[in-house]
Order: structure tokens, then sequence, then C-alpha cells
């Protein structure tokens, strides 16, 4: 995954998609991030920073049930 | 207001602070909306909005269902100045690893931190965030955004399971299943089992009644 921040660096690891998001939105008022984790016996950085990129990225879908 | 996870006389978790944040949080949806199982998530989304709103302006709180084939995280809150945005992972139709009981664990998980945290909680460095969460290590550098990681579900459980509707947990479990009893509260069986334990209870029974 690739993400152009706003000076046009590309950058290319997961981990550095998610903190160049991260600086992003702290310009748009971002204050605060926090996680519910699942299984992360066998996680890393990246393999976890790619997986928050994948959630920010996904499009919402309806969930009928929830409340 | 007084920061629950950056005591630094103590450097310990205030749960009884934890404990009457909740019942406060509680306190206030049944002045407008009646207290009863299953918490609604709607009522109790719009009640932390309503703690979080300003003089200036309203704090607007979106419930985002998303499908990302969650492994390693089902929730993720950002916190804004004037919003926030709780990201949790559906997928739809049977899932056991995200059923409507655990989704609303993890919104409420993520709605106790818009009402415990304060700026000293705040993640400032969210990769180091990461880095915390993943590896299984104690938290020595007392970091209060882990701290309020490591909380937050105990205040999911006590809002999710209120104290002021306790009893009716404790009544239910003189003849009722662990597993019914969280059909009916919308809440996992593991919370019913961990609320019913003796360990919690007396816990629970302590922080609760400190304020």
């Amino acid at each position: 995954m690739n993400y152009e921040t706003s000076n046009n660096t590309v950058k290319s690891t997961e981990t550095e998609c998610f903190a160049a998001w991260h600086a992003s939105e702290k310009e748009k008022g971002l204050v605060d991030v926090k996680f519910c984790t699942g299984n992360v016996q066998h996680s890393t950085v990246e393999s976890f920073c790619a997986e928050v990129n994948r959630a920010i990225a996904a499009k919402t879908v309806n969930d009928p049930d929830i409340l | 207001m007084t920061p629950i996870f950056s005591d630094k006389s103590t450097s310990a978790i205030r749960f009884d602070r934890v404990c009457a944040t909740c019942k406060d949080v509680i306190a206030q949806l049944a002045k407008n909306r009646k207290l009863e199982f299953p918490i609604r998530l709607d009522w109790l989304t719009e009640t932390v909005s309503a703690r979080l709103a300003t003089a200036t302006g309203n704090f607007p709180i979106e419930l985002l269902a998303k499908d990302w084939g969650a492994e390693q995280f089902t929730g993720f809150l950002s916190r804004y100045h004037d919003h926030a945005k709780i990201i949790y992972s559906y997928v739809p139709g049977p899932n056991p690893k995200t059923n409507t009981c655990w989704r609303r664990y993890v919104i409420t998980k993520e709605l106790a931190h818009l009402v415990l945290d304060t700026t000293d909680s705040f993640t400032t460095d969210p990769v180091g965030l990461v880095e915390g969460l993943i590896n299984d290590l104690p938290n020595i550098r007392n970091r209060a955004d882990l701290l309020s990681e490591q909380v937050s579900p105990l205040a999911a459980i006590e809002l999710l399971l209120p104290w002021s509707l306790r009893h009716q947990v404790y009544e239910m479990a003189k003849t009722m299943s662990h597993r019914k009893i969280a059909e009916s509260c919308r809440v996992p069986e593991k919370i019913v089992s961990t609320v019913l334990s003796s360990e919690y209870r007396a816990f629970s029974e302590f922080a609760n009644m400190a304020h």
C-alpha cells in the first residue's frame, strides 16, 4: 500500500502509511486513537498497521442489528 | 476533570474513578431514557455525545461497521476535537468472531475511551501504542494511553451491565445460564461469567461503593 502525503512523499511500508495517515488527520483535528485488539499473538507492528490501513480504506457496510 | 490514568503520585489505575464515571454516564442516560437490559447502544452513544458537547457545538459520534477481514483488532476509535468515529468489524452473515453481542462490547469499549480519557491519555505516538498492544510485556513506561487500553474493557463491562442494574444480573443467575443472561442483556457470555465471578463481584462492589 502506498500513501501519498500532502508534500507528495510516497510512504511504502504499512507502518509509514499509518503514521502518515495519523499525521494528516492531526491536521484535521485528530487528537486520539485507540484499538480493541483481537488475536495479536503473531502480530508485528507492520502487520497490525497493514490491518489498520485496510480498515481505514474499507467501505462501510450496513449493520441492522447493532443497537 | 481528574485524570484517571496518569496519577503520578501512585502510578496506579484508579478503578474507583472508572466505575464512578461509568455510573455517572448511566445515571445521565437514565434521566432521559428507561434504563433496562439490554442497554441500548444508540442511547449510550447519545449520552456520551451529550457529555462531550460544548457550549459551541455538538460532538457527533459515528459508528461505522466495516468488513476488512479483522484479525488483529476489532474496533478502532479516532477522536477529533469536535467529533469521533468508531470503526468496528462486521462481517455480514453468521460469524462468531463478530456476533452482535461482541460488536456491542467493542463499540462500548471505544465509547468508554471517550468518557474516561483526558488529554494525558490521548495517543500521541500511534505506532508506539501498537507496539505496546502487540508486545506481551508489562507497561513499564507507564504509558497513559496503554493503561487506558488496559482498563477500557472494564469500563465496557460497567456500562453494559451497569452497577444500578447489577442486582438483576445476580437475580437472573439464580435460575438462568450465563448464556441465557448474555442473550437477554446482549453482551458476550464471557462478560457475564466475569461479572458473576466472586473476584469481579468483590472488586466491582468495592470500586462502585467507593463513591
